[in-house]
């Protein structure tokens, strides 16, 4: 036949170019072809809470900036609320609203991984800060001074002196300055006397240091005040230590949240607030951790995209795999659908949302916008408006599903995002032109068929194995093409056909 | 002895004796033969008509076109002159949007059924039209008025109201199989077979009905009228197949199904051409297009300057009963 041995060319060549990258992947560079290890993820919430005092609120909170680059989600949960991020020097959650009523709680939550906690040291650009010396007078300022002279002689860096301050501070009877420090900033503050005392002995003798807090890691559900730290500015980097135990290593399980000087929490128009945290670990498949990023760009596409593009890579690579489908439906079995493309979208739209959630969604859009239509239908208006007025419709009800879903609560465990209801608002309008054009029996037979289609794309896309091949082989999508040519010259029967054909067979039996 | 009923035909047996699927036909036929440049030809009823004209093949006398709203009025002159009169989207497929006036009451319109049809009705039909609802892709469109074709009596009786029409596959400029499709109760006046309509075989080389086959399976009376459907003739048979092959030449496709309307008075007229033609013609005639397809490919590459005379006797010779 005609292009036949053309076909089988490109087939071969697609197939050896897919194949052979991804033999070269695993066996020479080691990328695991099953999603097995599993990597752990930590989910850290920040709560804020407070009263409005009844002016306008700005509430500001210091982000862990140094997980920038780490960060797989994060989420600010707000109601009613303006939400916006400062990425700056430092990295803040700023909420701001005009008034509110009662006690108010703001959420921050990320989700990073576990190994992108455990760091302790900050590089630094740029110079040292400068130090300003503390005003202290008469016998405090004596003691002080006492207690440097003393720290020097005993230390060998910004580091041991810092460390030995605390550890003297915390034990008074070793000598009798340290009782008329601790007295002093303990009327100064009862809660944060030790960090006060010890920045300004670090400051009477040049060292920088400023207070950082952190957040311990425990699995089990449960509330926690932020913990006090403390960093100093060694040679090159900032470091932080724990200075209630000011000798020993940075304690496992605990994590910083935020430093650099900035205070963890300004809250404008509000009093009693405070901030709390809460942390659970997540298991996940260890699919980014396992690979390198310094491989050439095409060997690992999804390593070089910056976090933000990444689910929209996830789902590029998985639509060649929903028109697989689609096209296997269509030629082999011969169910009809609304367009090739469009089963694939409504289950891209699936994933996005939880797939009972999506059907009530779209089978509620669909009736609405029919009852509409034949409403419509009796003003007797020109077709674009008749339609037009329908996607009008189809969007309000979007926004009532988006109000409802925000007030019972879905707001933060599901964030229905724009694309997915474009593709139901769109679905929706093509349905009801279809209804006008072929009458209902056509219409529902192929929105049935699209449903069908679309679920069977959604359930193979939702596999953690395909989308693992598919991430991190998006070469395996060469192997789909020559799959979807090689269907192409399927010319025999279609599943229903055979039903149609079935009594012609007895006829001529 | 079955229990069950019988869901699926073995594909080997369909394959046996040559019935072919969408897939065979569009890779085998469509695609190969029909080069996609002259699908304007078939897809507007305009064009098709244009071509017809000038290859002096009969059609529905054209009135008119609309192309704007504001047409009502030549609407109205034309029903007044002609007192019946068919509206119809130019680009509209499987006979939607097609709008029958017989006649006029007072002001208004009265349609094949009998019904009466407003002034505001009659616009916003129109406007449907126009507005492209039943245009492939939903494209701008604009409307026909066309004579109304009374249907012959002989076949008129065979329908259960509506006008029963022809539909000839002809490949490569050989006719391959004939049927004629009419109107059921449960087709609602329409002959389109997956309503409900019945498509009834018709033997090439007589021009006689040898089959007849309906959703539910072959059939020897229609089911509303039991009017008996085997061995009827259908008239002016002579011409219809010259007439198929001419048409089917005007349109530069090698896979083409050809509908004519079978007029009282002027014989068969040409209504439209179909570059995708269906399947059920197989149904109707208990028989596979691929043995005649098969033969027919050998045959014109043998004789590639066979003269249309030629070829419609080797049809009707090879493919009669």
């Amino acid at each position: 036949m005609k292009g036949g041995r053309l076909l089988f060319a490109y087939v071969f060549l697609l197939v050896l170019a897919g194949g052979g990258l991804v033999a070269w992947k695993v066996i020479w560079l080691g990328y695991p072809i099953i999603p097995s290890e599993t990597r752990d993820e930590w989910l850290l919430e920040a709560k804020v809470s407070f009263q409005p005092t009844g002016e306008p609120i700005t509430v500001s909170l210091a982000l862990p900036k140094y997980l920038e680059e780490r960060v797989l989600s994060s989420e600010a949960a707000s109601v009613g609320y303006g939400f916006l991020r400062e990425q700056g020097e430092e990295w803040r959650a700023v909420w701001t609203a005009r008034e509110r009523p009662g006690t108010q709680r703001l959420y921050f939550r990320l989700r990073v991984p576990e190994k992108a906690l455990a760091v302790r040291k900050f590089s630094s650009r740029g110079d040292k800060p400068a130090v300003v010396e503390p005003a202290l007078t008469g016998m405090t300022a004596e003691a002080a001074k006492s207690l440097v002279e003393h720290l020097v002689a005993h230390s060998a860096d910004e580091g041991s002196f810092v460390r030995h301050a605390c550890a003297l501070l915390l034990r008074e009877e070793d000598r009798p300055e340290t009782g008329v420090l601790r007295r002093y900033y303990e009327k100064r503050s009862a809660e944060l006397w030790l960090e006060a005392a010890v920045l300004d002995l670090a400051a009477l003798n040049g060292v920088s240091a400023r207070v950082a807090y952190g957040l311990r890691l425990e699995e089990e559900p449960g509330v926690q005040a932020p913990v006090r730290l403390i960093e100093y500015r060694d040679d090159s980097e900032w470091v932080v230590f724990d200075p209630s135990m000011p000798e020993e290593v940075f304690p496992e399980g605990v994590a910083v949240w935020s430093r650099g000087g900035g205070s963890l929490l300004v809250v404008e128009g509000g009093e009693n607030s405070s901030v709390t945290f809460a942390t659970t670990r997540v298991q996940v498949a260890a699919d980014v951790a396992a690979l390198s990023a310094n491989h050439p760009i095409f060997v690992s596409l999804f390593d070089s995209l910056p976090l933000s593009e990444r689910s929209v890579f996830r789902y590029i690579v998985l639509i060649p795999i929903g028109v697989l489908i689609v096209v296997i439906f269509r030629n082999f079995i011969g169910i009809v659908t609304l367009g090739t493309f469009m089963p694939v979208l409504l289950a891209l739209a699936f994933l996005e949302i939880p797939i009972i959630l999506a059907l009530v969604m779209f089978g509620t859009m669909l009736a609405v916008a029919l009852v509409f239509r034949f409403m419509l239908s009796r003003l007797h208006l020109l077709v674009v408006p008749r339609v037009a007025a329908c996607v009008v419709v189809v969007s309000l009800l979007m926004l009532v599903f988006s109000a409802v879903g925000h007030r019972v609560g879905f707001a933060t465990s599901l964030q229905i995002t724009l694309f997915p209801l474009i593709i139901l608002a769109w679905t929706v309008e093509r349905m009801s032109l279809l209804w006008d054009e072929e009458g209902a029996w056509v219409a529902i037979k192929q929105i049935m068929g699209s449903v069908v289609v679309a679920w069977v794309a959604f359930v193979v896309m939702r596999l953690n194995v395909v989308q693992h091949i598919l991430t991190f082989f998006p070469e395996v999508l060469l192997i789909v093409l020559a799959v979807i040519m090689l269907l192409g010259r399927y010319a025999g029967y279609r599943l229903f056909e055979l039903m149609r054909f079935r009594r012609v067979e007895e006829d001529l039996a | 002895m079955r229990f069950f009923p019988k869901l699926f035909a073995s594909p080997a047996a369909l394959r046996r004796v040559g019935i072919i699927g969408i897939n065979q036909r569009n890779a085998e036929f469509v695609l190969p033969e029909n080069p996609r440049k002259f699908y304007d030809r078939v897809d507007s009823k305009l064009t098709t008509k244009k071509l017809a004209l000038a290859a002096s093949i009969p059609t529905p006398t054209l009135y008119g076109v609309i192309r704007r709203q504001s047409a009502r009025k030549m609407v109205r002159e034309l029903a007044l002159e002609h007192g019946s009169l068919v509206i119809k989207p130019n680009r509209g497929s499987g006979g939607k949007g097609i709008l029958v006036l017989t006649g006029m009451v007072g002001d208004n319109y009265r349609k094949a059924s009998g019904v009466e049809l407003g002034e505001d009705e009659l616009r916003w039909h129109i406007s449907n039209i126009l507005g492209g609802l039943f245009s492939l892709g939903g494209h701008r469109d604009f409307a026909l008025v066309e004579e109304c074709v009374y249907p012959d009596p002989i076949l008129a009786d065979l329908s259960f109201q509506g006008s029963p029409d022809l539909r000839i596959i002809v490949f490569r400029g050989y006719p391959v199989m004939a049927m004629l499709r009419v109107a059921t109760r449960k087709s609602d006046g329409r002959a389109n077979l997956h309503q409900g309509a019945l498509g009834l075989g018709i033997d090439l080389a007589t021009g006689l009905i040898h089959h007849a086959y309906a959703s539910g399976g072959s059939v020897t009376e229609h089911p509303d009228t039991g009017a008996p459907l085997l061995g009827k003739a259908i008239p002016h048979w002579e011409v219809v197949l010259p007439l198929a092959v001419k048409a089917a030449g005007t349109t530069g496709l090698n896979y083409v199904g050809v509908d004519l309307m079978m007029d009282a008075k002027r014989g068969p007229l040409l209504l439209e051409t179909n570059a995708r033609p269906g399947l059920t013609i197989q149904m109707a005639n208990g028989a596979g297009l691929y043995p005649r397809l098969k033969k027919l490919r050998e045959r014109q590459e043998e004789y590639p300057e066979e003269e249309a005379e030629e070829r419609i006797a080797f049809s009707m010779e090879q493919f009669g009963k």
